[in-house]
């Protein structure tokens, strides 16, 4: 204990002195401090001189009279209802809104919902076989006039094609059976027509066709909302201010 | 009644409870925000910015001492004004007196000039102490607060409160010494390394 109240005051530290004095004229210092201190105050005459100027001047501001108001300070508005004010329900609003496109952008940007062009071929090729057989039934009937193939000679995978090929390719019932027959030729013009289509990634935004202007319209309503939103908070102010100042001038 | 059962009351929305305790701690908030500011209108603006925010935020009043949770809205108005102060200084300041003591009528004539010539000098020697440490002196030598309590008005800990209030009482010590209203003891610059 000595040896540590040695350290906290060796000859010619006044300065550490003088920043205890003031917590030691209101006895906030503790029990090893206080001990350091008055050793100090023994053998300084200067930092005693320090202290009784100190707690001269304590003395004089407790002499000092609290103020007396001269009028009343009571409040007159009632507490405005918290559940009233549009500001926490738009914030509240915004904020979700805000978490939501986030979550969507996030989403998107790990392909969560799988929108990239390369995730369903077969439903990519499907969708497009009704219209390429459209197509193939309207060539066909052009075609139909200069090609000459017996039923006999058709493909048997070519049956269900030409079931799908729908009511053009049955319009004509002669030529219903050519066209099975040139199923070869329509088949190539399909698989072109699909390839230039996978190659413009018609099916691929197809895909991703309804992620897009969900993210574009949260983006939209969370504009619309924090703009709500400023313009609540700006009332609120404004209001509070004005309460405020209504009540100074009624008084 | 007591301030806690005030305090409940005011919680549910009873506004004449809340005025009780307006009516029990205004001497204590306009004097602090006096001390702080040093004119009578700023002060009153305070007082008045701190009530109303007190009674608008008592739902968030967590116990502990009232007057301690009162003065350190007190001083976050009082430090509005001095910003607003700072952005428009033009604004000339009343004169900053101190409130005369109340008591019998023997004081001599002296004594009160006396008495008014010490208060004006303790008044210009606050004001020329830095923000903080004047409300530290304000709150410890003038409202009576403890360390604990201000620290909690400060929001600072106990050895910040402890350093500000010895800072601030060492220059208004040297404040009046320059004026000759103390003796002369050691000057805080010579010690000030």
């Amino acid at each position: 204990m000595l040896q540590r109240v040695q350290r906290l005051f060796r000859p010619g530290e006044c300065h550490r002195a003088k920043h205890l004095l003031s917590a030691y004229v209101d006895g906030e210092v503790s029990t090893s401090e206080r001990q350091a201190l008055e050793r100090h105050l023994d053998r300084c005459s200067s930092c005693r001189q320090e202290l009784d100027s100190l707690r001269a001047t304590v003395a004089l501001l407790h002499r000092v009279p609290q103020a007396t108001p001269h009028r009343s300070f009571a409040v007159a508005e009632p507490r405005p209802a918290p559940a009233r004010r549009p500001f926490p329900v738009l914030r509240t609003a915004t904020a979700s809104m805000a978490l939501l496109l986030v979550l969507f952008f996030a989403a998107d940007a790990t392909n969560l919902f799988q929108t990239t062009p390369a995730c369903s071929p077969e439903a990519g090729a499907s969708s497009e076989l009704g219209t390429g057989q459209e197509e193939g039934g309207g060539s066909y009937s052009q075609d139909s006039d200069t090609r000459d193939v017996t039923p006999s000679e058709e493909p048997v995978q070519n049956v269900a094609s030409a079931g799908a090929s729908g009511e053009s390719g049955q319009s004509t019932p002669d030529a219903s059976d050519e066209l099975h027959s040139d199923s070869v030729v329509v088949d190539n013009e399909q698989e072109e027509k699909e390839q230039a289509e996978l190659a413009a990634g018609t099916p691929g935004s197809e895909e991703a066709g309804w992620i897009r202007p969900l993210e574009y319209g949260l983006l939209g309503m969370l504009v619309v909302l924090a703009g709500l939103t400023l313009a609540a908070w700006r009332r609120a102010r404004r209001a509070a201010a004005v309460s405020v100042f209504a009540e100074r001038r009624g008084r | 009644m007591d301030d806690s059962g005030l305090i409940e009351r005011s919680r549910e929305g009873d506004l004449d409870a809340f005025n009780q305790l307006v009516e029990r701690y205004q001497r204590a908030v306009y004097s602090l925000a006096l001390r702080m500011l040093g004119d009578r209108e700023s002060a009153e603006d305070a007082s008045q910015d701190a009530f109303v925010s007190a009674w608008r935020s008592i739902g968030r009043f967590k116990g502990g001492s009232f007057k301690a949770w009162l003065l350190s809205i007190t001083a976050n108005a009082c430090r509005d004004q001095l910003r607003k102060r700072k952005r428009n200084p033009t604004t000339p300041l009343e004169e900053l007196l101190i409130e005369p003591q109340a008591g019998p009528s023997q004081e001599s004539p002296e004594d009160y000039a006396l008495r008014r010539e010490l208060g004006k000098q303790i008044r210009e020697g606050l004001a020329s102490l830095p923000e903080e440490q004047r409300l530290a002196v304000v709150l410890f030598d003038m409202e009576g607060l403890t360390y604990e309590e201000m620290s909690q008005v400060m929001r600072c800990s106990i050895g910040t409160v402890r350093s500000r209030l010895s800072r601030g009482r060492l220059r208004l010590r040297d404040y009046m010494v320059r004026k000759g209203t103390l003796p002369p003891g050691i000057s805080s610059h010579q010690l000030e390394e």
